[in-house]
């Protein structure tokens, strides 16, 4: 069995549902979450990348995921072979709205532009440095401070006042620097 | 809100992991994905190859040569064994032939000037690389795993072995029921046994009959799930436990017995500074304890990183404390006359293989790569196992190279350096052999392991003596 394929099956295996939650998060519907985990893996194990072990090939998974996203699904249902991929639909639909919290994030995530979206999960979930986003995203530092902080005034505009949400213009880390100082999620 | 937005993202993707993950078919999903990556490949690439890399490697290590020019020194043991790989095979049966033993000419590969082989039955062994050595109530414990995640054997045996260090060597038995790794990456001696881990945990008392251990049975995971890494200063053990947390992260715990028998798991204060990191390896210094790996590790870019304790409960985070230390990870820790030096990979930038070094353990500075040229978007250089022979630093690992023909793409590739802060890549034709990775000290004789960790030809095992 080729290198890849082992680490594809291993990331698969052991990776896959924490891939599917964080693609959640850039696209708010599990089907389409489903979906981009799967051509982020399938256009990260199309090229020859030379991944030989699990972290190295979920990093270039994750930031596939969010230049897919960005670039559009698509083909969002049936796309390739895929079949093995669809889940059904939760036992318990709509028990996020147990949390309240949850469910008005969730909402006011969806008014958000995609990059605008990117841009905050790629801020305050994966906590990186503006210079990282917008190398990942191609874009300017310029541009994802202003993304972040259109994405931060909607936010506010729903949620209410948000004090934990780091002020975009005072980004003290350097691209690279480590995120581990971050309390454990 | 009552909660920090990130926390509320966290929980979000947590929510939806885990119902994800109640579907049971990563195997038909992992069947379906490689079937379409293997189909884009081929329009991409015009290729449909999906032997091994481990036959890569050896055709890439067919020809080899003597080399006899090397100071071979005293051999180091540290009391805290360093990690590494093996593929295991039924110890009731000799394996089958395979490319990698046949083009490695099994016994006939040369050895390491000033070492000479034990005569061990490689069949003992089966296909493996070495992951661990130590000395144990008289005898000779080696460890080791599949690195190419095969089937011999895995999942069937524990691939733990005892010998008297030298032709003589059988596998060690275990308890029926235990949950059995494909790779067992250490070996600690402590005061209250010899202990194991890969995924979990093991102990023996005499080095030949192993059971698990379970650190703490009221939590779902710890002592049945992902161990870290057994740390053992004086009559202190602690255990790292890793538990999978939502998407990216993982959450670390200690568990700590200064008896062998009642474990205490050690404050969140100690234990955090491990979240979401891999420990890779562990070496003894004069001071205490020094842990080698990434951080972040798992999903982000990986961080070298060094910590370091002088009891092994109680750690400090070493680096990063200048550049050269993100985008890249370590995984091997050796001692030297001039105190550590650490290999790993630095896939992200460079693509060349990393090299750090440490007059103290606590200070540490990336030393250069051996310089090469490459495309680090197709390839990547990776040391994998480092040992110390007096001024000579070896390290081995692999060379990939993705716009090679695939039965090629994976290589052996070995470094090395006199006194660590220079490094140069053996030409594939001048690879010096059998070199001992892991080496450990019996009644005043150093015995040392080939292949070593992360070598991806796996197996033939040779034991190697010292000759001086």
């Amino acid at each position: 069995m080729a290198t890849w394929q082992v680490v594809l099956e291993d990331l698969v295996r052991e990776r896959r549902a924490a891939l599917v939650g964080y693609a959640y998060l850039l696209t708010g519907d599990a089907g389409q979450a489903e979906d981009l985990v799967h051509e982020a893996l399938v256009r990260t194990f199309s090229r020859p990348r030379g991944l030989d072990d699990v972290r190295a090939a979920e990093w270039y998974v994750r930031k596939a995921m969010a230049n897919v996203f960005l670039n559009g699904l698509r083909k969002r249902r049936g796309f390739l072979a895929r079949q093995h991929l669809v889940v059904s639909p939760d036992a318990a639909p709509g028990c996020e709205a147990a949390v309240a919290d949850e469910l008005a994030v969730q909402q006011a995530l969806a008014v958000l532009s995609n990059r605008e979206r990117a841009c905050v999960v790629l801020r305050y979930f994966d906590d990186q440095p503006l210079a990282e986003i917008g190398a990942q995203l191609g874009i300017s530092t310029g541009a994802v401070k202003r993304y972040l902080s259109d994405a931060v005034g909607k936010l506010r505009g729903v949620l209410g006042p948000m004090p934990d949400l780091v002020p975009v213009d005072h980004d003290t880390r350097q691209a690279g620097a480590p995120t581990v100082e971050r309390s454990p999620r | 809100m009552t909660r920090d937005f990130g926390e509320v993202l966290a929980a979000i993707a947590a929510r939806h992991e885990a119902r994800y993950a109640r579907v049971e078919d990563a195997a038909s999903d992992a069947a379906t994905l490689t079937s379409v990556v293997r189909r884009r490949r081929v329009v991409r690439y015009g290729t449909t190859t999906v032997l091994g890399a481990a036959a890569t490697a050896a055709l890439a290590f067919g020809v080899v040569q003597g080399w006899d020019a090397l100071h071979v020194p005293p051999a180091v043991s540290p009391t805290q064994p360093t990690t590494s790989q093996t593929t295991d095979a039924a110890s009731t049966r000799s394996p089958s032939p395979t490319p990698s033993e046949n083009s490695t000419g099994g016994t006939a590969l040369p050895v390491l000037a000033g070492w000479q082989d034990a005569g061990a039955d490689p069949a003992v062994f089966g296909q493996v690389t070495i992951t661990a050595a130590v000395t144990f109530g008289g005898n000779v414990v080696v460890a080791g795993c599949h690195p190419q995640g095969g089937t011999d054997g895995a999942g069937t045996s524990f691939p733990v072995w005892l010998g008297d260090g030298a032709a003589d060597w059988r596998r060690v038995t275990w308890d029926a029921g235990m949950d059995l790794d494909n790779c067992v990456t250490d070996l600690v001696v402590t005061p209250f046994g010899l202990y194991a881990h890969g995924t979990h945990l093991f102990a023996s008392a005499d080095g030949s009959t192993w059971t698990q251990v379970v650190v703490d049975p009221n939590q779902p995971n710890p002592g049945n799930g992902s161990i870290g890494a057994v740390f053992a200063v004086g009559r202190r053990v602690t255990v790292l436990v890793k538990q999978v947390s939502v998407a990216e992260s993982t959450v670390a715990s200690l568990y700590t017995t200064t008896d062998g028998v009642a474990w205490t798991k050690a404050p969140v204060t100690l234990s955090r500074l491990f979240d979401n990191s891999d420990v890779s390896d562990v070496i003894s210094t004069t001071s205490g304890l020094v842990a080698v790996g990434a951080s972040p590790g798992g999903a982000f870019v990986p961080t070298a990183a060094v910590w370091s304790s002088s009891d092994g409960l109680t750690w400090q985070r070493r680096t990063p404390a200048g550049t050269g230390f993100a985008e890249a990870y370590m995984t091997a820790v050796a001692a030297t006359s001039d105190g550590l030096v650490a290999v790993g990979a630095s896939p992200f930038a460079t693509g060349l293989m990393a090299v750090w070094s440490s007059t103290d353990g606590t200070v540490w500075q990336r030393q250069a790569s051996p310089p090469e040229k490459l495309d680090p978007t197709v390839a990547q250089l990776s040391a994998s196992a480092v040992a110390s022979h007096g001024d000579t630093l070896f390290a081995a690992g692999t060379d990939y190279d993705a716009s090679r023909p695939e039965l090629e793409q994976t290589r052996a590739a070995m470094w090395r350096s006199v006194g660590g802060a220079h490094w140069e890549r053996i030409p594939p034709d001048a690879l010096p052999g059998a070199v001992p990775f892991h080496v450990t000290q019996l009644n005043g004789t150093s015995v040392g392991f080939w292949p070593p960790t992360g070598w991806p030809v796996d197996g033939p095992v040779r034991v190697l003596l010292a000759t001086r």
